[in-house]
């Protein structure tokens, strides 16, 4: 016997695994690395959980608590989800104890399931889904394994099984009684596929889930807090917990949400964003000084919360950290300073009192500006198409004002002197609303130059729409 | 009659030849006006009116300061003063702030006059003044703006007084817009807006007023033509 072979455990017990013989030969290796982590054969569990489409549980929670054995998981919607597990053997002392820990994180999920395990992960998430708590450890003992399932586990479309019933192929076991090019011929290619990928001929592709990142930090004071600044320490300690979160994840994040607990159990939150994201602390602490300063405190603080739900893709750049030094750099500093005080004003004012200005390619004088939150990324003005038209206001009137007219002529504080015009806007004809205008350019009696419009239904009307300044 | 010792240099051709030479007589003695622009250390940013920097003392508006604007309603021409100077830091792509305009600014006649709109950034009114007049502190402070521009009813000398010295220590030029001059304003520059007229080319005249120039003693209006 050669020395692999030795180490080796005799796994090849069929469909009859978490058993008391199963337990006992575990008990006898626990000690023993069979094999290096290269060249130990894969373990694929897979977890079937038939109703969890009834629950408020989602496989993404169930994910979760696999994560408790494995680091390697996949979603298989909407019931079932495989994770590797031969790794975590020697850490668990063999499959059991695992099987065991795993049955007490998944308590919390108060529904039943079945664990199967294989060599391939598609024959373990077949064995589970036929409902069998089977473990198959020798990868020449997966085709009697699967054999008598029924061919409604595969991935095949309702017609296809039907075509296959009436052929009088019931099993698994029917189907590799077919020639391969008759298999490939009825079933088509991706379902024969599927075949090989069970038998561990072929790799069976299994994109990773990763769960979303959370972070929650909660901290009891000593003494209840009723200061601002005092909250603000106690508050900078979790800031740095994030910050070493982040850190870990190489993350960052723009907002996040500051809890305040009161010995009634009743919660004041701070929600704090910055319009760029970060991860230090020296950003988040000024935001969270104007905050606690603009904030009334309601009842002495018994305890502090920090969370965060959102994170965004951590941009070195941004951060300061290129490494390469040259006159960007500096720019990116002045731009960096521009930005907290920015930040700060925000987080005064509110999200959207800060804003940009977009021109938009629209003939309608009030639909061609936008106003969009400083957040965002504001596109450039469509300088050659405006170049091409009459001089337009720098204010604009919203919504248009109504004039007075005195012998049909428009009154502002005085007769207005019509200087330029008409240029005429039409427009829009598809809505409800056309717009149908003659715009002219008029001067008031006390010099201001103003934009005012007639609408071509109702000539006898005129509106004031802007003012030159 | 008096000699007006403190005419401003664009005035000089009116003076009399006597005082004329005198000035040249007496190396010692000099215009007031003269004499504090050469002793103050504010450059000029070029305002794009040969007449009004002729008029101030910095040959241009301040580089930094408060700079105080009286008129008496919206409209009359204000933006078109200062659309050299927005164009000038839109070029420089450095960042410009409207704190609390009148109205809502139309982004299409900035895009004519040649300015990006991207480094534009808009502070919409506020519920409350100080949210505003905070803003503008912290603005004036910060040393990246290139430009402040604000608007508000009326302010008294210590608010001016305060958002003055946030320009100075932030090197950074503040407009404020307001209907009332505040009296002793200490402003670095307050001018009047006195009204504007059509021309018959279809460009109109707009008439200003310096009421006061810091570390200088010139006074005096003039006539600038705009465009629109």
């Amino acid at each position: 016997m050669d020395e692999a072979s030795r180490h080796q455990p005799d796994r090849s017990l069929l469909l009859t695994p978490w058993t008391q013989e199963q337990q006992r030969r575990e008990a006898t290796e626990r000690h023993t690395d069979p094999l290096p982590a290269s060249r130990r054969p894969a373990l694929w569990c897979a977890l079937y959980l038939p109703d969890i489409r009834n629950t408020e549980h989602t496989l993404e929670a169930a994910a979760g608590l696999c994560q408790q054995v494995s680091d390697y998981i996949s979603l298989l919607p909407p019931d079932a989800l495989v994770f590797e597990a031969g790794s975590s053997l020697r850490y668990f002392h063999g499959i059991h104890p695992m099987r065991h820990h795993l049955a007490g994180c998944l308590q919390s999920l108060q529904q039943p399931w079945t664990l199967a395990a294989s060599p391939a992960a598609a024959a373990s998430a077949l064995l589970a889904r036929s409902g069998r708590n089977a473990l198959v450890a020798d990868p020449q003992a997966l085709r009697a394994a699967l054999g008598p399932l029924p061919l409604n586990l595969l991935p095949v479309s309702g017609r296809q099984l039907k075509r296959l019933h009436h052929s009088g192929l019931r099993t698994l076991r029917d189907l590799w009684r077919l020639p391969s090019s008759a298999l490939r011929q009825r079933l088509g290619r991706e379902p024969s596929e599927f075949l090989a990928c069970c038998l561990g001929q072929r790799a069976w592709p299994l994109p990773r889930w990763q769960a979303p990142l959370h972070f929650h930090q909660y901290r009891e004071v000593e003494w209840p807090l009723t200061r601002s600044d005092s909250i603000l320490r106690e508050s900078g300690r979790l800031l740095e917990l994030l910050e070493q979160f982040l850190q870990r994840h190489n993350t960052a994040v723009d907002q996040m949400v500051l809890e305040l607990h009161d010995a009634a159990g009743e919660v004041q939150t701070l929600a704090l964003s910055l319009r760029h994201s970060s991860r230090r602390v020296s950003e988040w602490q000024p935001l969270l000084e104007l905050q606690l300063a603009q904030t009334a405190i309601t009842a002495p603080v018994h305890g502090i919360a920090l969370e965060v739900r959102h994170f965004v893709a951590f941009d070195p750049h941004t951060a300061g950290f290129d490494t390469f030094r040259n006159a960007r750099q500096q720019q990116q500093a002045i731009d960096s300073a521009w930005q907290k005080t920015l930040d700060l004003l925000q987080a005064r004012l509110g999200r959207d009192a800060l804003l940009h200005l977009t021109v938009r390619d629209d003939w309608t004088p009030e639909q061609a500006v936008r106003e969009a939150p400083a957040a965002s990324t504001p596109r450039a003005g469509i300088a050659e198409q405006l170049q091409c038209l009459p001089g337009r206001p720098a204010w604009l009137i919203t919504p248009p004002r109504r004039l007075q007219t005195r012998n049909g002529q428009p009154w502002l504080d005085g007769r207005l002197l019509l200087l330029r015009g008409p240029e005429r806007i039409q427009t829009r004809w598809w809505s409800r609303e056309p717009t149908q205008r003659d715009y002219y350019v008029a001067e008031t009696m006390q010099g201001q130059r103003v934009w005012v419009f007639r609408q071509l239904m109702d000539p006898q009307h005129w509106y004031l729409h802007g003012l030159f300044g | 009659m008096t000699p007006d010792l403190f005419a401003n240099p664009s005035s000089a051709d009116s003076a009399p030849d006597a005082l004329q030479q005198l000035l040249v007589r007496q190396p010692r003695l000099r215009r007031g006006a003269d004499h504090m622009s050469q002793h103050t250390d504010m450059e000029g940013l070029p305002s794009g009116f040969t007449e009004l920097d002729a008029l101030l003392p910095w040959q241009g508006w301040p580089e930094r300061g408060l700079v105080e604007i009286v008129q008496s309603r919206p409209g009359m021409g204000e933006l078109q003063l200062l659309m050299p100077l927005l164009r000038h830091f839109s070029r420089q792509e450095k960042p410009v702030l409207m704190i609390t305009p009148p109205h809502e600014l139309y982004a299409p006649a900035l895009v004519q006059a040649g300015i990006d709109t991207r480094h534009l950034l808009i502070i919409r009114p506020q519920d409350r003044c100080q949210q505003a007049l905070w803003s503008t502190e912290k603005v004036l402070q910060s040393h990246e703006c290139a430009l402040v521009l604000v608007w508000q009813n009326w302010l008294g000398s210590r608010v001016i007084r305060r958002l003055q010295l946030a320009a100075s220590q932030g090197g950074t030029p503040g407009f404020l817009f307001h209907h009332k001059a505040a009296p002793h304003s200490p402003a670095t520059l307050q001018m009047q807006l006195d009204h504007a007229r059509g021309r018959a080319d279809g460009r109109r005249t707009l008439s200003l007023q310096v009421l006061k120039a810091r570390s200088c003693h010139c006074r005096g209006a003039v006539e600038i033509c705009l465009d629109g």
